[in-house]
């Protein structure tokens, strides 16, 4: 005969009620998948996002170029800088026909890995004669070669400090295309480093007579806090060791933003894996609890028969406790092929590029917790129902119980379904509000998140073009960059009819700057603090302290540029401004912003009026700041409400004051537009400061005062208004001026949807005009594209969250119903025999699954609105609300939750009633 | 007067490939008021015959009629209101739904059929079946004497035609089954309906108008007037 043991007990037990544990199964598969899953897929997006911003920016933090040994030696001493790897610049390749190119260098085995340079196409060279060169530079020298070809370059070679005057031509074999880094550095930061985008072999030696110009990638520490910047290190060793001088230049590369941001720290720091991880496991344990709970219940009996058989609790725990161990370990292969193939089917919806880089630790270690927590979470069902007598388990002792506590009142007229279901929820309170709160989080955690996500898709495309080419960086100071007719400061006319005749241009909107100021006789405390942000002074043995008393005499005598303009123009006192001018259906957009006064588009192409964006007050602060030297410097901060603008802790803040604006639609201001357009016999500018600038002026009259709201953002990135007075008007209202100057920006909208091919075509037609500029090109296109990703990443890692949320309510509510109605068939039997129909049945689950809803789905409304309040009233920001993919999927679980009633209740009615109320 | 009426009744069950006849072509009339006791040894197919005839199983063959109108023409929410008007159900494992108190399982044909309930009706029904001090509390902590008691009045409460008991003192103790047995015989004399009781108990079974005798699924003896 065969012996009867734990083993062999829970393994009959298992194939006997093979259907209530295939159920039960793919509710602990689902748990498992959605802990274990959800954490091995967000491992992966997170470190495929990473792998895309290393093959953006590389892996190193902070470029120096020729940073000597000791000083190298000294930060890393100072665990300052935690890595860094070597190359050599061996000077600035071009073509022929271009002037624009690239600096060309040779990496060490370690500067390759941590900058982590991708071939495209081809292969990295490995000979002298060689090259590989990143894609961007390809466009930019105009070449148009593939690997394998030989290409002619000119090569203004390295002597360290700068280039050999002698070219030398140069013939290599291309042996790769590289992925873009240069490019994307330096629109992120724009910098006149030789940041190098073409790389030769090791073996390459510089030409006779230059000398190579070192290269160090580093990466600065966080110090010991893993949330804590970088780049203080970065900073101070810089100042430490006075980096950034006209001698050595450095580049810190931030990365991305995403990294920066609240969500980047927590996820550096691990906050955020361990909080997901938290969440995933503790919601999944539930699930599984209540999955085993309902099990059990179904159960009792057959537990309490076996106690009054004889059976210890202990033996009790080691029966039931096998079977969920079995069932765990039949569930964790199909929770790990799920996850795994899961998570790879997400990468590749994602696309664009993305790599399925797979943490293993992360999938084996996250099903090995999820079996644990299946056990644990089986347990606690376990002991409660191992505790309870054989008599209790056979009489239900325990709705007695509840109803002396409840003190409950026999109904003298009731609807019955509502009175059943109204009870039934008065004897289990605890899962109850469970599946309540569980439906309220679902709820809120849906509703807002994919209202945020929504809304960030929208931000996804900030402008109203495709394209839009501006000028990075603004010189604040109009006394200093005058040069308004030079390359750099703006794209020509020949540039503007080279993109309009672009076969899918339908239009370009442009626009136009000048250096302005405000000419007055008698100078207001507001126009004075606005402008006094310009001036900062080093407090030495003429202004050895400063108190804040003497801010205006002090701003005065530092203000070192506008006396020298004042002089020679012989004004009494100016006021810097900027100057705008756009097209007119762009100025007709900033109607919205309009406080006083009106635009009237005819008087500003006549130049009889202008608009004036002005900040309603400033408040001016002095801050000084000392630096490990011993050097003191005193700078103005003018408030204007619109940023916040720095962190204050590392300063001595003098507050100086606050003023109201004093100018208004009406008013009669004089300004003149300054610039100076003088060139020699090559072409270069010539700075001649103000001697020979020209003065366009004219007495105009401010048409309308436009205010700068919060953030200084207009119209979708229009206009960004921060500290500065903003003169806008339009190219006539300019022209009535006398000036004519370059655009500053460019708008190309297409004519038909972006493709990879229109975007190659356009980006190989702008990037000439722009390269080796401080301008800059936004393709939204390709903006969209990688904000797609990010977003797509970031939204499966919410929807896996809020699905897991609506999953474990369902699948609470689901199986206690199902529990119920397998329990309770004598009872429903019963209820049939003396004349409830079918229809009364159905109802009074329906009432019990409206329930949950009914208080759930409010409550999460209500937890939702009051987050989305408490984040517009601290954080400023009004997300408009996405509801109804939130009430589409509470609308799909109440239908999951509705389908699986009417089957279970169908199969319940299939029997007899006699059947139902024979059932023991 | 016939209330109830069954021709040709058989009902089969299947036990893997072979067929068991647990009513045999049944040709039965119950007359109005009367007190009709099924009996016969386990396995005769006297609970079987119980409910076919109050319709909580269909027939494999033949038709119970009641009123003169056969059963097979509703449907099964017909039948469900049949059920809560015209008939009543005791069990001999009572039955009572465990969520309600005693008095709410009393009123649950009443409240299934959205009746105002006859109050002075219920009053004096409690007080007949000596409950007044249960109906407060909920089934599982009451005696199994007083869920019957409860599951009686259950069964008269919408003052039904035909009360159907299913070994009704099968779960008790002498005692409680005599008291028991002695209701049913009270209140269905009291209030005019026909009673259909199974049992097994003979004692039961003398107290009846009528007493049908089943064997093999058939009727073998039909006795009137046993009681007498």
């Amino acid at each position: 005969m065969k012996r009867l043991t734990v083993n062999t007990f829970a393994l009959q037990s298992l194939k006997k009620r093979k259907k209530q544990y295939a159920a039960l199964i793919a509710g602990i598969i689902l748990a498992m998948v959605f802990s274990s899953g959800t954490l091995f897929l967000l491992s992966s997006l997170f470190a495929g996002i990473d792998d895309l911003t290393d093959q953006a920016f590389g892996k190193e933090t902070a470029v120096f170029y020729g940073l000597t040994e000791e000083t190298l030696a000294d930060g890393q001493a100072r665990f300052h800088i935690e890595y860094a790897a070597k190359g050599e610049i061996l000077g600035y390749l071009m073509t022929e026909e271009e002037d624009r190119g690239v600096s060309v260098a040779k990496l060490t085995p370690e500067a390759r890995e941590l900058t982590y340079t991708v071939v495209t196409d081809g292969d990295y060279p490995q000979n002298a004669g060689e090259i590989a060169i990143e894609e961007d530079a390809l466009i930019r020298m105009g070449l148009n070669a593939r690997p394998g070809d030989m290409i002619e370059l000119t090569l203004q070679v390295q002597d360290d400090a700068d280039y050999l005057s002698k070219t030398v031509q140069k013939s290599y074999l291309l042996t790769g295309i590289l992925k873009d880094r240069r490019v994307n550095v330096e629109n992120m930061r724009a910098s006149k480093s030789p940041f190098p985008a073409a790389f030769v072999s090791e073996t390459e030696t510089i030409e006779p007579g230059g000398k190579a110009l070192s290269v160090v990638y580093t990466v600065f520490s966080r110090g010991n806090s893993p949330i804590a910047s970088s780049y203080q290190f970065y900073d101070d060793f810089c100042k430490e060791h006075g980096l950034n001088d006209q001698k050595t230049e450095s580049v810190f590369i931030t990365r991305d933003s995403f990294s920066l941001s609240g969500i980047g720290k927590l996820r550096q720091s691990g906050v955020l894996a361990a909080v997901l991880a938290a969440v995933f496991t503790v919601v999944s344990c539930v699930g599984i609890v209540n999955a085993f709970s309902s099990d059990l219940l179904d159960r009792k009996k057959q537990i309490g028969m076996l106690r009054a058989l004889g059976a210890t609790k202990s033996q009790i725990m080691r029966i039931f406790g096998r079977e969920a161990l079995l069932i765990a370990l039949c569930s964790a292969p199909f929770s790990l092929l799920l996850s795994y193939f899961g998570t790879r089917l997400a990468v590749r919806l994602i696309g664009n590029g993305m790599r399925f880089l797979p943490d293993y630790g992360v999938l084996f270690g996250g099903v090995g917790v999820s079996l644990l927590c299946v056990m644990a979470a089986s347990f606690i069902p376990l002991a409660k129902t191992a505790r309870i007598s054989p008599m209790q388990a056979v009489r239900d002792v325990d709705k007695t119980r509840v109803l002396r506590r409840k003190k409950l009142h026999s109904q003298k007229q009731f609807s019955v379904p509502k009175l059943i279901a109204k009870r039934e929820a008065a004897f289990s309170p605890a899962s109850q509000i469970l599946v309540c709160v569980i439906l309220a989080v679902s709820v809120s955690l849906s509703a807002l998140g994919i209202s945020y996500i929504a809304e960030a898709y929208d931000e996804a495309s900030p402008y109203d073009s495709d394209y839009r080419i501006y000028r990075m960086g603004w010189e604040a100071d109009p006394f200093v960059n005058l040069d308004v007719s030079s390359r750099g400061f703006g794209l020509t006319d020949n540039d503007l009819q080279t993109l309009t005749l672009f076969p899918y241009t339908d239009g370009i909107r442009k626009e136009q700057d000048a250096q302005a100021v405000w000419i007055t006789e008698a100078p207001s405390d507001y126009l004075t603090m606005l402008d006094a942000g310009r001036v900062s002074f080093e407090l030495n043995g003429d202004t050895p302290t400063f108190t804040g008393e003497t801010w205006r005499q002090l701003l005065t005598e530092n203000d070192g540029n506008k006396k020298d303009f004042l002089s020679a123009f012989s004004y009494k006192d100016v006021f810097s401004v900027r100057f705008s001018a756009r097209d007119e259906d762009a100025v007709r957009q900033l109607e919205p912003f309009v406080s006083e006064g009106k635009i009237d588009l005819a008087k500003l192409n006549a130049g009889e009026e202008i608009l004036l964006a002005a900040p309603d007050s400033v408040s001016l602060e002095a801050r000084l700041e000392t630096f490990p030297d011993g050097m003191r410097y005193v700078d103005f901060i003018a408030d204007t409400g619109v940023y916040s603008l720095m962190d204050r802790e590392r300063f001595e803040m003098f507050p100086l004051g606050t003023a109201e604006r004093s100018c208004h639609a009406g008013d009669k201001v004089r300004v003149a537009l300054i610039c100076n357009d003088l060139h020699d016999s090559e072409g270069t500018p010539v700075d001649k400061r103000y001697t020979d600038c020209r003065v366009y002026e004219k007495e105009v009259t401010i048409g309308a005062i436009l205010s700068i709201p919060p953030g200084g953002i207009w119209s979708r990135g229009d206009m960004t208004g921060i500290t500065q007075l903003n003169f806008i008007s339009t190219h006539a209202g300019k022209r009535a001026f006398g000036i004519e100057n370059r655009y500053f920006q460019l708008d190309l909208k297409l004519n038909t949807p972006c493709t990879d091919e229109i975007d190659e075509q356009i980006t190989r037609l702008i990037s000439p005009m722009i390269s080796g500029t401080s301008f800059n090109c936004d393709s939204q296109y390709r903006d969209a594209q990688e904000d797609r990703q990010m977003l797509a990443a970031i939204f499966t890692g919410l929807m896996s969250v809020v699905l897991l949320f609506f999953t474990v309510a369902g699948s609470m509510i689901c199986t206690s119903l199902t529990a119920d109605i397998r329990a309770n068939r004598r009872g429903l039997g019963t209820l049939r025999a003396v004349g409830a129909s079918v229809r009364e049945l159905t109802k009074t689950y329906l009432y019990r699954l409206l329930l949950p809803f009914g208080v759930g789905v409010p409550a999460g409304a209500a937890l939702a609105a009051a987050v989305w309040l408490a984040i517009y009233k601290f954080a400023g920001e009004k997300i408009p609300p996405l509801l109804w993919p939130t009430a589409l999927l509470t609308l799909a679980l109440f239908g999951v939750c509705c389908l699986n009633l009417y089957v279970r209740l169908r199969q319940l009615t299939k029997t007899s009633i006699v059947e139902n109320i024979r059932e023991l | 007067m016939t209330i109830l009426e069954c021709k040709n009744l058989t009902k089969e069950y299947y036990s893997g490939e072979n067929v068991i006849k647990a009513v045999d072509n049944a040709n039965l009339t119950f007359e109005q008021g009367e007190f009709t006791a099924i009996t016969g040894p386990s396995g005769s197919g006297k609970s079987t015959l119980l409910h076919v005839l109050s319709s909580l199983e269909n027939p494999t063959s033949g038709e119970v009629i009641y009123n003169g109108e056969s059963l097979k023409k509703y449907n099964d929410n017909q039948l469900s209101i049949l059920r809560r008007r015209r008939f009543g159900f005791v069990f001999q494992a009572y039955n009572l739904v465990q969520e309600l108190t005693g008095m709410e399982n009393i009123l649950l044909p009443v409240m299934l059929d959205k009746k105002t309930p006859d109050e002075a009706y219920l009053e004096k029904l409690v007080e007949e079946l000596g409950i007044g001090d249960r109906i407060g509390h909920l089934p599982s902590a009451m005696s199994g004497g007083q869920q019957q008691r409860i599951a009686i009045a259950r069964a008269l409460a919408n003052k039904p035609a035909i009360l159907f008991a299913d070994e009704p003192t099968g779960n008790l103790d002498g005692r409680s089954g005599r008291e028991v047995l002695a209701l049913l015989k009270y209140v269905s004399a009291e209030f005019g309906v026909t009673l259909i009781l199974v049992t097994h108990d003979l004692g039961v079974a003398e107290q009846a108008d009528r007493v049908l005798t089943l064997s093999d699924g058939r009727v073998v003896r039909d006795t009137k007037g046993a009681a007498q």
